[in-house]
């Protein structure tokens, strides 16, 4: 099948290169040179340059670089012209080569170039959905990773921090959720300068990292990210929930430049739940205890906490929560070198950056070294390599939770604390041990080969290798079943890949006919492989790894996996005199994880556009600078889950009860198919999302405002799910297409330059987008519950599936009777518990006097309706200020702290109330149930009948929208006159805050610091505030 | 032009050379895959092994072999918190949520365990018959994997239909679980005929011998195959077949009653004795459980029988009433003066308010210095000679045949020091009562008990009154998630609108 295809293209290669060599005749007539910023000294790519008073023109490449053959070479001059740029005219006089520089044009948008995959594009060309960020609007903030810079600033991009633990991964997710696993989002496909990242097998996503989170933000040039099919389809296989490319800087100007910058910045303690201590927590406790314990025997078990108030082990007023959080420090440091001459550049940067969390010992550390050097031996020939080398360090604690009391077993402020626990708690223990590290070698060298003015070869050739390691020990008088263990988790992962592609250009009728194509294939591969060891009942605490131990308190295993991908792919594009566009992608991918006859896909898309501006007929008017109305239709792949997806395996033990596992059988080694996990088959495939866009793009008063408003309908068909098959099978799941989800939504983008001259300059950009998540498909209709959450058809993707409770019902006769049996509403089944006062009032939706699962009500899901952001920047001689603001509206979340806090509670209250902190937190402030007539929100938290009223709840939902202040910075540039007389290029100071100021209604800490499932768990990383104050000088 | 034509001959070759299946085709090598590992004859017994230790979990699984076959019968007056008490007195209906499926019931009522062995072995079947006599020792070595695959699964099916009655027949090996179809549940009859099938084909393809070293009750053998079609045939009421194949049994199976001084023994080792049993071996960590909860010694043990100290009480305990009249034993007495040696060699504390059966009682822990692992190391023992007497004992005897009856009834209480059947009880209870004793807390009585009823219609069952015999109640419901995944099956017939 493939080969057929192989056919096909070598043909068209064939005749693309045939006639491309003939058009290759250098001639006497040509000028060449380069164009350049003439502030910052950056080459400009995809300036335009005519020969006077002709239609004879080019654009420049990515160097800056153009050459042209003209008329008359003698008399004649050249445009060069670049939105965002004055306009230059410049005669030719006869000269080869000539360097030209433009000057900005102050307050007007800059044309933008995108990185469109395989080749860069003028973006008001483009027929696809792509947005863009510069790298300096994600500089000078004090955050870990770029990913936080990026909430709110591209329209349909949803950001939301989870933790707020320095280096978290968090939700990043365009367009809407296509993730089958309620736990996480789905992600977009990274780019970084042609490097693939796939966020789900890549070394940095096993390690838990997001792949932009080993950049260096200071290295970022731009961000360009892929939204609809038209743009992704050129990575077809991973590109169905969008791409996300990273171009890097290269060097700016063309003397060596030197940069040197540092960051110091401060996170402040973050805000603690309250709670109750010491006097006042017993007297809460006895107070409810006495009104609630009806059964003497209960009266007469009251731990001892509670009634031995003398007792100094346990009289205590301790803070366990104030003593593991801290202010926190924050250090960055960065130099980069760059230079240039004619025929090559180089830049290299070093970074360091280290954060401290706010909870003890923890932290994020990364340390970067990147080296990019570009050559051009001959004209035609270049060599661009880059080399980098990051580290990764985090510190977590002891390696479990960082924040390390859950809600239902918070100790009580009885317990006294001693010095080995608050340094374990902390995780200061010196016996404690945790190593987790992260590296990361990337090599890329990319060649191009210009064949001529038309036809350009490219092939680029990438190594990856990253290793991640972690080494814990915990002593036994620490472990949680007083063993002492060590572990040892390393694994590492080699991938390459390598492609190759031609680009074509080329205009027919002069100006007229513009063509240009892209086809060319690649092929990748990676290899993982994982060691994990465990060592028990380690017998000197001096021992810190594994060593010396009996075989049977060793455990050992190891994994390798592979996996590979072959791809051809093609783009051809066409406009007629720059007013009617027309573009389509073809890519077909090969997938060694599926079976023979299911692993190629195939991905096309279509798209066009109509700029009217362009047009004779459209009335040159100030009001309307550039209108673009464009469309487009295509299909993008993802290739899910597991490596061996064709495999049913057999496995050498056996689960047999709680994870106990048994491999023998009378002494002798067995073999069983492996109905632990899914079972898959051949059968698999890859899962498709066919996407619709129309967009339109708008600016008005020559380019000071901008609008981009687009409209899409995303359809994912065959997500990969794991569903119960009969069990007679011998299998309880299996893997399978089965799910379908449609996401539809539209995007705004506005941006005005509102105040421009030359002292004072207001820019203003707001985003906002809306996104529909709809679960279109679910196996045989039906749906998917768990706990909190359920899919069914027709509802989002995981919302909450609870009882609508109403209050409790005040006295026993409240609770409604059915008629026919004269007996009260029951839990559960015919035979369940009858309900009491003090109970909660669950609705009974289908009337049946029953409450059970056909009552359960969906409340909603954790994913935004509304989510976007609004930015503004000052600028004031050389003073800047922005101003960054994200909101998400919508949004339903899942108060898990509370609901994990009853549960402690509840459960064998007179025993439990001693060591656990149970009620005694910020329980106050709600009401419960305590004596018959009591009219209160939350039932008695001892409960009688209703066993668990702490779950499947709708009192436990509320509003999860959120409007924040994200990001101030204040910057100023000291005047060139200023810093030329220090010998600087120039200087700049700033100063900058993170999390300002948060408008919600939600009774949370932080209505952003939840799970990406909506559950806000009492071990969540609070959010912080982080101020910094950096200095960059160049020279 | 000579460089460029270079050039695009490395893209082209580059291109080609990408083209190549062969760079898509990954093997996956950290597991064997079901697709490619039947090769060899050291395959097909590590396979046969995988069969075992796969019925091994459906029977310790909640202690599912003797919950199935003791707990619901007379032997016991109550069985502990959770669901056992419940199962006890066959209250089996309760509708649980999904939350539930930690629980016994949810356990009990599911058979995915057994459909595991059998799938296993369907597969093993078929992927043997395609592996060529060449990679086997012999011909009779093949034949003899074969039968035990055979055996295997006509006695899964079998010890099944015992519990559930009508069964989803599956004899071939599923290529593609993802897709296979739906199966409803075939009438009892059918499965009957397909294990006496199975059976007959597996006492064809094994010899007598294979399997019999001291240590292989462990294994599937000829005598295990006719066994259990002994047991079918009278679960069927086929009792001159049972005679039948009894008589083949004893005359060549080649076992032995061991002397009653070491009636013990046989719990801890296969012995002559043992025919058929499950290997629950330490050494294989096969027993290990935190604090094994779901082991026989918890249920039926109490210190200083175990080593657990604070377990003062086994959490089963035996109908007094009914142990003291079914072994005549008087309160207070103490097992050194009973005639019986069973009494002495695996109870204790007969004559107080809470007996106990030390069959099981090899226990221990696998952390001694934290209490914790607690195991038992003892086998689980399915079918035994003196059963099998005693089977074709009642065969016998239901047949009129009353001098075989008595002589096999009497071998079997001579062995344990008891005078003679002397015909005050009526012979067939007589047999039924002996085989209570021998085969107390054994995982028989339960299915020994619907057996008496079929024959003496006076026989009650506390918790089954006879109306509800006859609607067979003693048939388990299943578990309805089963039924929502498989939408073609039927909830057994007495618990449709009772679950």
């Amino acid at each position: 099948m493939e080969k057929k295809y192989n056919f096909r293209i070598l043909k068209i290669l064939f005749v693309i290169i045939t006639t491309s060599l003939f058009c290759d005749t250098i001639s006497a007539q040509q000028v060449s040179g380069v164009v350049s910023d003439a502030k910052l000294g950056e080459p400009l790519l995809g300036v335009t340059v005519i020969e006077k008073g002709s239609s004879n023109g080019t654009t420049t490449d990515m160097d800056g670089r153009f050459s042209l053959r003209v008329r008359d070479k003698k008399g004649g001059a050249l445009i060069f012209s670049f939105i965002g740029y004055k306009r230059d005219t410049v005669p030719i006089a006869n000269q080869d080569y000539m360097k030209i520089e433009l000057n900005e044009e102050l307050g007007q948008l800059k044309e933008v170039v995108i990185n469109a995959g395989y080749g860069q594009m003028k973006k008001d060309m483009t027929t696809g959905s792509v947005a863009s960020i510069s790298g300096e609007d994600l500089q000078d903030l004090p955050t870990t990773t770029v990913v936080e810079a990026l909430q709110g600033r591209i329209a349909g991009l949803n950001v939301l921090g989870t933790s707020g633990a320095p280096g978290a991964q968090g939700i990043i997710t365009l367009r809407g959720n296509t993730s089958m696993n309620p736990d996480t989002r789905s992600q977009p496909l990274y780019v970084i300068d042609g490097v693939i990242m796939d966020p789900e097998v890549s070394g940095a996503a096993q390690a838990g990292l997001n792949p932009l989170a080993l950049l260096n933000p200071n290295d970022i040039k731009s961000i360009d990210v892929l939204k609809d099919a038209a743009a992704a389809t050129i990575y077809g296989a991973r590109g169905a929930n969008g791409v996300i490319i990273v171009t890097t800087k290269r060097a700016s100007s063309n003397k060596p430049q030197i940069t040197v910058r540092t960051e110091i910045g401060m996170s402040t303690r973050p805000a603690l739940r309250p709670v109750m201590v010491g006097a006042a927590e017993r007297r809460f406790k006895m107070n409810y205890l006495k009104n609630n314990l009806t059964n003497p025997e209960q009266r007469r078990l009251l731990s001892l906490m509670l009634t031995d108030s003398l007792n100094t082990a346990f009289n205590n007023n301790s803070d366990w929560q104030d003593m593991l959080i801290q202010g926190a420090l924050t250090k960055e440091g960065n130099v980069a070198i760059s230079g240039r001459t004619e025929t090559s550049d180089f830049r290299m940067s070093l970074n360091y950056y280290d954060e401290e969390g706010v909870i003890k010992n923890s932290g994020f550390s990364r340390m970067s070294a990147n080296l990019m050097y570009n050559f051009r031996p001959v004209e035609k020939f270049r060599i661009n390599s880059n080399v980098s080398f990051t580290h990764v360090g985090r510190k977590q604690g002891n390696g479990d939770y960082l924040f390390r009391f859950s809600g239902w077993n918070f100790p009580s402020s009885f317990w006294q604390i001693t010095e080995t626990e608050r340094e374990y708690h902390t995780g200061a223990l010196e016996d404690v041990r945790n190593k987790n590290d992260f590296f990361l070698f990337n090599g890329n060298l990319n060649l191009q080969y210009d064949f001529n003015n038309h036809l350009k070869f490219t092939s680029n050739i990438v190594g990856n290798l990253n290793y991640s390691r972690e080494d814990r020990f915990q002593p036994g008088y620490v472990a949680w079943n007083g063993i002492a263990n060590a572990t040892s988790n390393s694994s590492d992962n080699r991938y390459y890949s390598v492609e190759n592609y031609f680009n074509f250009t080329t205009k027919f009728n002069t100006e007229s006919h513009n063509f240009n194509a892209v086809i060319g294939q690649s092929f990748e591969e990676q290899y993982s492989a994982n060691t994990y060891s465990q060592g028990r009942d380690i017998p000197v605490t001096a021992i810190k790894t594994i060593q010396g131990l009996p075989d049977k308190n060793t455990t050992t295993s190891t994994y390798n996996g592979e996996r590979s991908l072959a791809s051809f792919f093609t783009r051809l594009s066409y406009d007629y005199k720059q007013k009617y566009l027309i573009s389509a992608n073809y890519r077909i991918d090969g997938s060694s994880r599926f079976g023979r006859d299911n692993r190629w896909a195939y991905f096309p898309s279509i798209s066009g556009g109509w700029i009217i501006t362009n047009e004779n007929f459209f009335p040159e008017s100030k009001a309307f600078s550039f209108v673009k109305l464009r469309g487009s239709y295509g299909i993008t792949g993802r290739e899910p889950g597991g490596l061996y997806q064709s495999y049913q395996g057999l496995r050498s033990d056996i689960n047999y009860y709680n994870n106990i596992y048994t491999q023998s059988y009378g002494g002798a080694g067995f073999i069983v198919p492996n109905y632990v996990e899914n079972v898959s088959s051949p059968g698999l495939s890859w899962e498709q999302t066919s996407q619709t866009n129309l967009g339109i793009e708008l600016r008005f008063l020559e380019n000071r405002i901008s609008l981009t408003g687009e409209v899409y309908e995303r359809y994912t068909a065959d997500l990969l799910f794991s569903r119960q098959i009969p069990a007679i099978t011998g299998y309880s799941n299996a893997l399978d297409n089965t799910m379908d989800v449609l996401n539809q939504g539209w995007e705004l983008t506005l941006g005005a330059s509102i105040v421009q001259n030359e002292k004072f300059r207001w820019r203003s950009d707001l985003t906002i987008a809306h996104n529909e998540n709809i679960v279109a498909k679910t196996p045989g209709g039906r749906d998917i519950t768990s706990a909190w959450f359920s899919v069914s058809q027709g509802g989002p993707l995981y919302n909450y599936k609870v009882w609508e409770t109403d209050g409790v019902y005040p006295r026993t006769s409240d609770v409604p009777v059915d008629p026919l049996t004269g007996e009260r509403m029951r839990q559960g089944w015919s035979g369940g518990n009858q309900y009491e006062g003090g109970d909660p009032r669950r609705i009974d939706q289908n009337n049946d006097y029953i409450i059970d699962g056909n009552d359960l009500v969906s409340y909603g899901s954790s994913d935004p309706d509304l989510y976007g952001g609004w930015n503004n920047t000052f600028n004031y001689k050389g003073f800047s200020l922005s101003v960054q603001c994200n909101f998400v509206y919508g949004r339903n979340i899942l108060n898990g702290y509370l609901s994990d806090k009853l549960n402690g509670a509840s459960n064998n209250a007179n025993n439990m109330w001693g060591s656990i902190s149970g009620p005694a937190s910020d329980l106050g402030d709600y009401s419960f149930w305590i004596n018959p007539g009591d009219d209160t929100e939350y039932p008695r938290i001892i409960p009688n009948n209703i066993d668990q009223w702490n779950i499947q709840s709708s009192s436990f939902i509320e509003d999860g929208s959120f409007f924040r202040v994200k990001f101030i910075n204040l910057g100023y540039s000291i005047p060139r006159a200023l810093s030329e007389n220090l010998g600087l290029d120039r200087a700049r100071l700033w100063g900058s805050v993170n999390n300002v100021w948060t408008y919600s209604d939600s009774t949370l800490l932080d209505p952003e610091a939840v799970a990406p499932n909506g559950y806000a768990s009492a071990q969540a990383y609070p959010v912080p505030n982080k101020f910094s104050l950096g200095i960059e000088v160049a020279f | 032009m000579k460089i460029r034509k270079k050039y695009i001959y490395i893209v082209v070759a580059l291109i080609l050379f990408t083209s190549c299946e062969d760079f898509l085709e990954k093997e996956p090598f950290h597991q064997p895959v079901q697709q490619n590992f039947w090769q060899t004859s050291e395959d097909v017994e590590s396979g046969l092994n995988g069969a075992y230790a796969l019925l091994r979990v459906a029977f310790n699984d909640k202690v599912a072999y003797y919950t199935y076959g003791d707990v619901p019968s007379d032997q016991f007056s109550y069985t502990g918190y959770e669901d056992y008490d419940n199962i006890r007195m066959y209250n089996l209906g309760e509708r649980l949520n999904e939350n539930s499926s930690y629980r016994t019931m949810v356990h009990m009522r599911d058979w995915t365990n057994f459909y595991k062995v059998i799938n296993h072995v369907n597969t093993i079947i078929a992927k043997t018959q395609e592996i060529s006599v060449n990679e086997f020792d012999s011909e009779q070595d093949k034949n003899n994997k074969i039968g035990e695959a055979y055996f295997l699964r006509g006695f899964t099916y079998f010890y099944m239909t015992r519990i559930w009655g009508d069964l989803p027949l599956l004899t071939e090996y599923i290529r593609d679980p993802v897709n296979q179809p739906y199966v409803a549940r075939s009438p009892k009859e059918e499965i009957w005929d397909q294990i006496n099938s199975d059976l007959t084909m597996a006492s064809d393809l094994l010899t007598w011998g294979y399997n019999r070293g001291v240590n292989n009750a462990i294994r599937g053998s000829k005598g295990a195959t006719l066994a259990t079609l002994a047991h079918l045939h009278a679960w069927q009421g086929n009792y001159d077949q049972v005679a039948n194949v009894t008589q083949t049994l004893l005359e060549n199976g080649g076992y032995a009653l061991i002397p009653g001084n070491q009636y013990e023994t046989m719990f801890d080792n296969p012995t002559t004795e043992n025919i058929f049993e499950i290997s629950s071996q330490l050494e294989d960590e096969e027993e290990f459980q935190e604090d094994g909860e779901f082991t026989i010694g918890r249920k039926l043990l109490k210190f200083p029988y175990t080593v657990r100290e604070f377990q003062v009480e086994p959490e089963w305990r035996f109908d007094v009433n009914r142990f003291r009249t079914l072994f005549n034993v008087q309160d207070g007495e103490t097992n050194d003066s009973i005639p019986d040696l069973r009494l002495q060699q695996v109870f204790e504390d007969i004559g107080s308010f809470m007996p106990i059966t030390t069959k099981y009682d090899n226990t221990g822990f696998e952390f001694p210095d934290e209490t914790r692992g607690f195991y038992v190391d003892n086998n689980i023992i399915i079918f035994r000679l003196a059963g099998i007497m005693l089977l074709r004992a009642e065969a016998l005897a239901a047949m009129g045949q009353t001098s075989g009856s008595i002589e096999l009834l009497d071998q079997v209480r001579a062995r344990v020091g008891l005078e003679p059947y002397n015909g005050e009880q009526e012979l067939f209870t007589a047999v039924m009562e002996e085989r209570a004793r021998e085969l107390w807390a054994e995982g028989h009585r339960f299915y020994d008990m619907i057996r008496m009823k079929r024959e003496v219609p006076t026989f009650q069952f506390s918790f089954i009154n006879d109306d509800d015999f006859q609607a067979e109640k003693y048939y388990w419901p299943i578990e309805p998630l089963l039924r929502t995944n498989d939408p073609e099956l039927e909830q057994t017939e007495f618990w449709r609108s009772r679950i």
